[in-house]
Protein backbone atom coordinates (compact mmCIF):
# COMPACT_ATOMS: atom_id res chain seq x y z
CA UNK A 1 0.00 0.00 0.00
CA UNK A 2 2.73 2.34 1.03
CA UNK A 3 4.58 1.18 -2.11
CA UNK A 4 1.68 2.76 -3.99
CA UNK A 5 1.45 6.02 -2.71
CA UNK A 6 5.17 6.43 -2.89
CA UNK A 7 4.98 5.67 -6.60
CA UNK A 8 1.63 7.64 -7.29
CA UNK A 9 3.55 10.65 -5.93
CA UNK A 10 6.71 10.06 -7.58
CA UNK A 11 5.07 9.43 -11.04
CA UNK A 12 3.26 13.15 -10.45
CA UNK A 13 6.78 14.63 -9.64
CA UNK A 14 8.20 12.59 -12.73
CA UNK A 15 6.10 14.32 -14.92
CA UNK A 16 7.32 16.71 -17.90
CA UNK A 17 7.21 20.00 -16.68
CA UNK A 18 8.67 21.89 -19.74
CA UNK A 19 10.89 24.48 -19.16
CA UNK A 20 10.59 27.29 -21.53
CA UNK A 21 13.50 29.69 -22.09
CA UNK A 22 12.13 32.33 -19.42
CA UNK A 23 10.79 35.55 -20.46
CA UNK A 24 13.45 37.45 -21.22
CA UNK A 25 16.67 35.13 -20.26
CA UNK A 26 17.53 35.31 -24.08
CA UNK A 27 18.30 38.95 -24.11
CA UNK A 28 20.09 38.76 -20.48
CA UNK A 29 22.46 36.23 -21.98
CA UNK A 30 23.22 38.64 -25.33
CA UNK A 31 23.85 41.55 -23.07
CA UNK A 32 25.87 39.26 -20.59
CA UNK A 33 28.48 37.61 -23.75
CA UNK A 34 28.33 41.73 -24.35
CA UNK A 35 30.13 42.34 -21.65
CA UNK A 36 27.12 43.59 -19.11
CA UNK A 37 27.68 42.51 -15.90
CA UNK A 38 24.11 43.62 -14.59
CA UNK A 39 22.32 41.18 -17.36
CA UNK A 40 24.89 38.79 -15.57
CA UNK A 41 23.81 39.56 -11.93
CA UNK A 42 20.52 39.03 -13.22
CA UNK A 43 21.43 35.76 -14.44
CA UNK A 44 22.75 35.07 -11.13
CA UNK A 45 20.04 36.20 -8.93
CA UNK A 46 17.58 33.70 -10.91
CA UNK A 47 19.96 30.49 -10.53
CA UNK A 48 22.45 31.08 -8.02
CA UNK A 49 20.21 29.17 -4.87
CA UNK A 50 19.39 26.69 -7.74
CA UNK A 51 22.94 25.84 -8.00
CA UNK A 52 23.28 26.41 -4.41
CA UNK A 53 21.20 23.53 -3.38
CA UNK A 54 22.37 21.26 -5.94
CA UNK A 55 26.38 21.58 -4.65
CA UNK A 56 24.72 21.39 -1.24
CA UNK A 57 23.45 18.30 -1.14
CA UNK A 58 26.59 16.69 -3.13
CA UNK A 59 28.72 17.93 -1.28
CA UNK A 60 27.49 18.45 2.33
CA UNK A 61 28.92 21.47 3.52
CA UNK A 62 27.76 24.76 3.46
CA UNK A 63 31.46 26.46 3.18
CA UNK A 64 32.45 23.89 0.77
CA UNK A 65 28.68 24.16 -1.00
CA UNK A 66 29.49 28.19 -1.18
CA UNK A 67 33.11 27.97 -2.38
CA UNK A 68 31.87 25.56 -5.31
CA UNK A 69 28.64 27.66 -6.52
CA UNK A 70 31.10 30.60 -6.10
CA UNK A 71 33.65 29.01 -8.83
CA UNK A 72 30.23 27.84 -10.92
CA UNK A 73 28.89 31.15 -11.69
CA UNK A 74 32.82 32.71 -12.08
CA UNK A 75 33.18 30.48 -14.13
CA UNK A 76 30.11 31.45 -16.27
CA UNK A 77 30.77 34.56 -15.86
CA UNK A 78 34.32 34.58 -17.80
CA UNK A 79 33.39 31.81 -19.94
CA UNK A 80 29.98 33.59 -21.58
CA UNK A 81 31.15 34.29 -24.71
CA UNK A 82 31.66 30.79 -24.75
CA UNK A 83 27.89 30.24 -24.47
CA UNK A 84 25.20 28.43 -27.11
CA UNK A 85 21.87 28.51 -27.36
CA UNK A 86 20.63 25.40 -27.84
CA UNK A 87 17.36 25.82 -26.91
CA UNK A 88 17.68 24.75 -23.40
CA UNK A 89 17.42 27.29 -20.35
CA UNK A 90 20.39 28.76 -19.21
CA UNK A 91 20.37 26.52 -16.16
CA UNK A 92 21.31 23.56 -18.28
CA UNK A 93 25.26 25.21 -18.97
CA UNK A 94 25.09 26.14 -14.74
CA UNK A 95 24.18 22.88 -13.94
CA UNK A 96 26.95 21.19 -16.35
CA UNK A 97 29.58 23.55 -14.84
CA UNK A 98 28.48 22.64 -11.62
CA UNK A 99 28.72 19.11 -12.28
CA UNK A 100 32.22 19.20 -13.24
CA UNK A 101 33.52 21.70 -10.01
CA UNK A 102 31.76 18.92 -8.05
CA UNK A 103 33.98 16.31 -10.06
CA UNK A 104 36.87 18.53 -9.13
CA UNK A 105 36.46 19.38 -5.72
CA UNK A 106 36.08 15.33 -5.00
CA UNK A 107 39.21 14.77 -7.21
CA UNK A 108 41.31 17.57 -5.10
CA UNK A 109 39.88 16.66 -2.27
CA UNK A 110 40.23 12.88 -2.21
CA UNK A 111 42.45 11.77 0.19
CA UNK A 112 41.48 14.44 2.81
CA UNK A 113 37.47 13.19 2.93
CA UNK A 114 36.93 9.86 5.03
CA UNK A 115 32.61 9.78 5.99
CA UNK A 116 33.68 7.43 8.37
CA UNK A 117 35.72 8.93 10.67
CA UNK A 118 33.68 12.64 10.44
CA UNK A 119 31.66 13.70 13.38
CA UNK A 120 28.01 13.30 12.38
CA UNK A 121 26.84 17.18 13.59
CA UNK A 122 29.87 17.65 10.24
CA UNK A 123 27.26 16.84 7.62
CA UNK A 124 23.89 18.79 9.55
CA UNK A 125 23.04 21.20 7.43
CA UNK A 126 23.68 25.12 8.69
CA UNK A 127 21.76 26.03 5.84
CA UNK A 128 18.48 24.75 6.86
CA UNK A 129 17.94 26.89 9.79
CA UNK A 130 14.45 27.98 8.61
CA UNK A 131 13.11 24.38 9.79
CA UNK A 132 12.50 23.16 12.90
CA UNK A 133 14.99 20.20 14.53
CA UNK A 134 12.62 16.96 13.46
CA UNK A 135 12.82 18.49 9.63
CA UNK A 136 16.50 19.36 9.79
CA UNK A 137 17.04 15.87 10.76
CA UNK A 138 15.05 14.52 8.31
CA UNK A 139 16.50 16.72 5.52
CA UNK A 140 19.99 16.03 6.35
CA UNK A 141 19.35 12.12 7.04
CA UNK A 142 17.76 11.69 3.27
CA UNK A 143 20.67 14.63 2.22
CA UNK A 144 23.24 11.51 3.11
CA UNK A 145 21.46 8.89 1.86
CA UNK A 146 21.82 11.21 -1.38
CA UNK A 147 25.10 11.85 -0.75
CA UNK A 148 25.82 7.64 -0.65
CA UNK A 149 24.45 7.05 -4.59
CA UNK A 150 26.02 7.03 -7.04
CA UNK A 151 26.66 10.06 -8.92
CA UNK A 152 24.52 10.00 -11.77
CA UNK A 153 21.59 9.03 -9.37
CA UNK A 154 22.09 12.00 -7.12
CA UNK A 155 22.23 14.24 -9.98
CA UNK A 156 18.67 12.52 -11.25
CA UNK A 157 16.73 12.61 -8.11
CA UNK A 158 18.42 16.15 -7.64
CA UNK A 159 17.09 17.76 -10.88
CA UNK A 160 14.17 15.67 -11.41
CA UNK A 161 12.92 15.66 -7.40
CA UNK A 162 14.04 18.46 -5.94
CA UNK A 163 14.60 20.70 -8.47
CA UNK A 164 11.37 19.90 -11.14
CA UNK A 165 13.91 19.92 -14.11
CA UNK A 166 12.33 18.20 -17.27
CA UNK A 167 13.55 15.19 -18.05
CA UNK A 168 14.50 15.79 -21.45
CA UNK A 169 16.40 18.53 -20.06
CA UNK A 170 17.92 16.54 -17.59
CA UNK A 171 18.72 13.86 -20.12
CA UNK A 172 20.54 17.09 -21.97
CA UNK A 173 22.50 17.62 -18.88
CA UNK A 174 23.48 14.22 -18.61
CA UNK A 175 24.32 13.58 -21.51
CA UNK A 176 21.72 10.57 -21.93
CA UNK A 177 18.89 9.43 -23.50
CA UNK A 178 15.64 10.14 -21.73
CA UNK A 179 14.98 6.31 -21.25
CA UNK A 180 18.31 6.11 -19.53
CA UNK A 181 17.58 8.61 -17.25
CA UNK A 182 14.10 7.27 -16.45
CA UNK A 183 15.91 4.20 -15.69
CA UNK A 184 18.58 6.01 -13.56
CA UNK A 185 15.87 7.51 -11.91
CA UNK A 186 13.86 4.78 -11.27
CA UNK A 187 17.28 2.72 -9.61
CA UNK A 188 17.84 5.77 -7.58
CA UNK A 189 14.70 5.94 -5.60
CA UNK A 190 14.84 2.36 -5.14
CA UNK A 191 18.38 2.35 -4.00
CA UNK A 192 17.49 5.95 -1.74
CA UNK A 193 14.31 3.43 -0.48
CA UNK A 194 16.77 0.78 0.77
CA UNK A 195 19.21 3.13 2.63
CA UNK A 196 16.02 4.72 4.24
CA UNK B 1 7.21 12.46 7.17
CA UNK B 2 7.07 10.94 3.10
CA UNK B 3 10.53 11.26 0.92
CA UNK B 4 8.81 13.23 -1.83
CA UNK B 5 7.86 15.83 0.85
CA UNK B 6 11.01 15.48 2.41
CA UNK B 7 12.52 16.05 -1.27
CA UNK B 8 10.40 18.92 -1.46
CA UNK B 9 11.36 20.68 1.59
CA UNK B 10 15.11 20.35 0.09
CA UNK B 11 14.00 23.41 -2.07
CA UNK B 12 13.38 25.92 0.84
CA UNK B 13 16.98 25.63 1.23
CA UNK B 14 18.14 29.30 0.75
CA UNK B 15 22.19 30.27 0.68
CA UNK B 16 23.14 33.10 2.75
CA UNK B 17 22.53 36.58 1.29
CA UNK B 18 25.40 37.84 2.89
CA UNK B 19 27.72 34.84 1.12
CA UNK B 20 25.03 36.06 -1.92
CA UNK B 21 26.05 39.89 -2.24
CA UNK B 22 29.61 39.42 -1.72
CA UNK B 23 30.07 36.64 -4.42
CA UNK B 24 27.71 38.43 -6.62
CA UNK B 25 30.04 41.75 -6.22
CA UNK B 26 33.41 39.49 -6.41
CA UNK B 27 32.12 37.66 -9.74
CA UNK B 28 31.33 41.09 -11.13
CA UNK B 29 34.51 42.87 -10.77
CA UNK B 30 36.00 40.27 -12.67
CA UNK B 31 37.02 41.18 -15.97
CA UNK B 32 35.58 38.79 -18.46
CA UNK B 33 38.71 36.29 -21.00
CA UNK B 34 38.43 36.38 -24.69
CA UNK B 35 37.11 33.46 -26.26
CA UNK B 36 39.38 30.78 -25.85
CA UNK B 37 40.52 29.07 -29.30
CA UNK B 38 38.27 25.76 -28.02
CA UNK B 39 38.47 22.43 -29.68
CA UNK B 40 35.88 22.99 -31.99
CA UNK B 41 37.64 26.43 -33.49
CA UNK B 42 40.79 24.12 -33.55
CA UNK B 43 38.81 21.57 -35.69
CA UNK B 44 37.57 24.10 -37.66
CA UNK B 45 40.86 25.51 -38.52
CA UNK B 46 42.08 22.03 -39.97
CA UNK B 47 39.47 21.32 -41.53
CA UNK B 48 39.72 24.20 -43.62
CA UNK B 49 43.67 23.68 -44.14
CA UNK B 50 42.85 20.01 -45.09
CA UNK B 51 40.24 21.54 -47.88
CA UNK B 52 42.72 23.58 -49.22
CA UNK B 53 45.70 21.22 -48.92
CA UNK B 54 43.35 18.97 -51.01
CA UNK B 55 42.61 22.07 -53.31
CA UNK B 56 45.67 22.46 -54.08
CA UNK B 57 47.18 18.59 -54.85
CA UNK B 58 44.22 18.00 -56.77
CA UNK B 59 45.41 20.89 -59.37
CA UNK B 60 48.89 19.97 -59.26
CA UNK B 61 48.27 16.58 -60.69
CA UNK B 62 45.52 17.78 -62.93
CA UNK B 63 48.36 19.77 -64.18
CA UNK B 64 50.77 17.29 -64.31
CA UNK B 65 48.37 15.06 -65.99
CA UNK B 66 47.52 17.26 -68.65
CA UNK B 67 51.31 18.07 -69.19
CA UNK B 68 51.49 21.56 -68.81
CA UNK B 69 54.27 21.71 -66.49
CA UNK B 70 57.46 22.46 -67.97
CA UNK B 71 59.94 21.16 -65.41
CA UNK B 72 62.95 22.99 -67.15
CA UNK B 73 61.15 26.25 -66.30
CA UNK B 74 58.71 25.02 -62.91
CA UNK B 75 56.08 27.57 -65.11
CA UNK B 76 52.58 25.79 -65.01
CA UNK B 77 51.39 28.41 -67.89
CA UNK B 78 53.94 27.47 -70.68
CA UNK B 79 51.83 24.82 -72.69
CA UNK B 80 53.47 23.16 -75.41
CA UNK B 81 50.25 23.93 -77.61
CA UNK B 82 50.95 27.49 -76.84
CA UNK B 83 54.15 26.98 -78.70
CA UNK B 84 53.91 29.33 -82.29
CA UNK B 85 56.45 27.12 -84.17
CA UNK B 86 54.87 24.17 -83.23
CA UNK B 87 51.71 25.32 -84.34
CA UNK B 88 53.21 26.48 -87.25
CA UNK B 89 55.21 23.12 -88.68
CA UNK B 90 51.79 21.08 -87.34
CA UNK B 91 49.39 23.16 -89.75
CA UNK B 92 51.80 22.45 -92.61
CA UNK B 93 51.79 18.71 -92.05
CA UNK B 94 47.96 19.25 -91.85
CA UNK B 95 48.17 21.28 -95.09
CA UNK B 96 50.12 18.12 -96.75
CA UNK B 97 48.08 15.01 -95.44
CA UNK B 98 45.05 16.67 -97.02
CA UNK B 99 47.05 16.78 -100.62
CA UNK B 100 47.86 13.26 -100.60
CA UNK B 101 44.70 12.32 -99.34
CA UNK B 102 43.03 14.26 -102.61
CA UNK B 103 45.01 12.07 -105.00
CA UNK B 104 43.87 9.19 -106.35
CA UNK B 105 45.83 6.25 -106.79
CA UNK B 106 46.05 4.50 -110.68
CA UNK B 107 44.03 1.36 -110.59
CA UNK B 108 44.88 -0.12 -113.92
CA UNK B 109 47.48 1.30 -116.56
CA UNK B 110 49.68 3.60 -113.84
CA UNK B 111 49.81 0.49 -111.47
CA UNK B 112 52.95 -0.95 -113.32
CA UNK B 113 54.84 2.65 -114.27
CA UNK B 114 54.29 3.37 -110.40
CA UNK B 115 56.11 0.13 -109.28
CA UNK B 116 58.90 0.94 -112.41
CA UNK B 117 62.75 1.32 -111.52
CA UNK B 118 63.55 3.06 -114.27
CA UNK B 119 60.84 5.81 -113.18
CA UNK B 120 61.21 5.89 -110.00
CA UNK B 121 65.07 6.28 -110.40
CA UNK B 122 65.34 8.74 -113.02
CA UNK B 123 65.88 12.08 -113.26
CA UNK B 124 63.79 15.63 -113.41
CA UNK B 125 64.27 15.36 -117.15
CA UNK B 126 62.78 11.70 -117.15
CA UNK B 127 60.47 12.81 -114.09
CA UNK B 128 58.81 15.25 -116.11
CA UNK B 129 58.28 13.19 -119.45
CA UNK B 130 56.70 10.26 -117.51
CA UNK B 131 54.96 12.55 -115.70
CA UNK B 132 53.76 13.97 -119.35
CA UNK B 133 53.16 10.68 -120.65
CA UNK B 134 50.97 9.33 -117.91
CA UNK B 135 48.92 12.24 -118.15
CA UNK B 136 48.53 12.05 -121.90
CA UNK B 137 47.61 8.22 -121.23
CA UNK B 138 45.19 10.15 -119.05
CA UNK B 139 41.15 9.29 -119.17
CA UNK B 140 40.91 13.08 -119.63
CA UNK B 141 39.87 14.27 -123.35
CA UNK B 142 40.87 17.54 -122.96
CA UNK B 143 44.42 18.82 -121.45
CA UNK B 144 44.29 21.13 -118.85
CA UNK B 145 46.95 19.57 -116.53
CA UNK B 146 49.36 18.86 -119.18
CA UNK B 147 51.51 21.38 -117.53
CA UNK B 148 54.12 19.75 -116.08
CA UNK B 149 54.54 22.33 -113.33
CA UNK B 150 50.75 21.53 -112.30
CA UNK B 151 50.33 21.33 -108.38
CA UNK B 152 48.10 18.78 -106.57
CA UNK B 153 45.46 20.94 -106.66
CA UNK B 154 45.43 20.22 -110.65
CA UNK B 155 45.56 16.19 -110.28
CA UNK B 156 43.00 16.30 -107.72
CA UNK B 157 40.30 17.81 -110.44
CA UNK B 158 40.18 15.61 -113.74
CA UNK B 159 43.60 13.66 -114.16
CA UNK B 160 44.89 10.65 -112.66
CA UNK B 161 48.79 10.04 -111.88
CA UNK B 162 50.45 7.58 -110.17
CA UNK B 163 51.75 7.96 -106.26
CA UNK B 164 54.88 8.65 -107.34
CA UNK B 165 54.97 10.70 -109.56
CA UNK B 166 52.96 13.55 -107.32
CA UNK B 167 54.97 12.61 -104.93
CA UNK B 168 57.85 14.04 -106.99
CA UNK B 169 56.14 16.76 -108.52
CA UNK B 170 55.13 17.90 -105.39
CA UNK B 171 58.91 17.77 -104.20
CA UNK B 172 59.75 20.12 -106.82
Amino acid sequence: MKKDKWRGRMSNLSTDITFPMIDGEEKLIKQAIGGDSSAFGALYDRYQAMIYRFVLVKVGRREEAEDITHQVFLSAWTNVRSYKHRGYPFSSWLYQIARNQVIDHYRANKNDISLEKMDPEYFVLPATAQFDLGTKLEIEKVRAAIQALKPDYQDVIIMRFIEDVSLKETATILKKTEGAVKLIQHRAIKELKKML
Amino acid sequence: MNLSDILKQFKNIEPDPNFTEKSKRMILATPQTAPALTVRGLRMIFRVLETSAAVVLVGFFILLITGGFQSSRLSPVQYSVMDPQGLHAEAQAVEMQIELANINYPESSAAPESTSPTAAGSGNSATSSALASALATSTASSSPVANASGTASSTATTSTVSIDQALQELSK
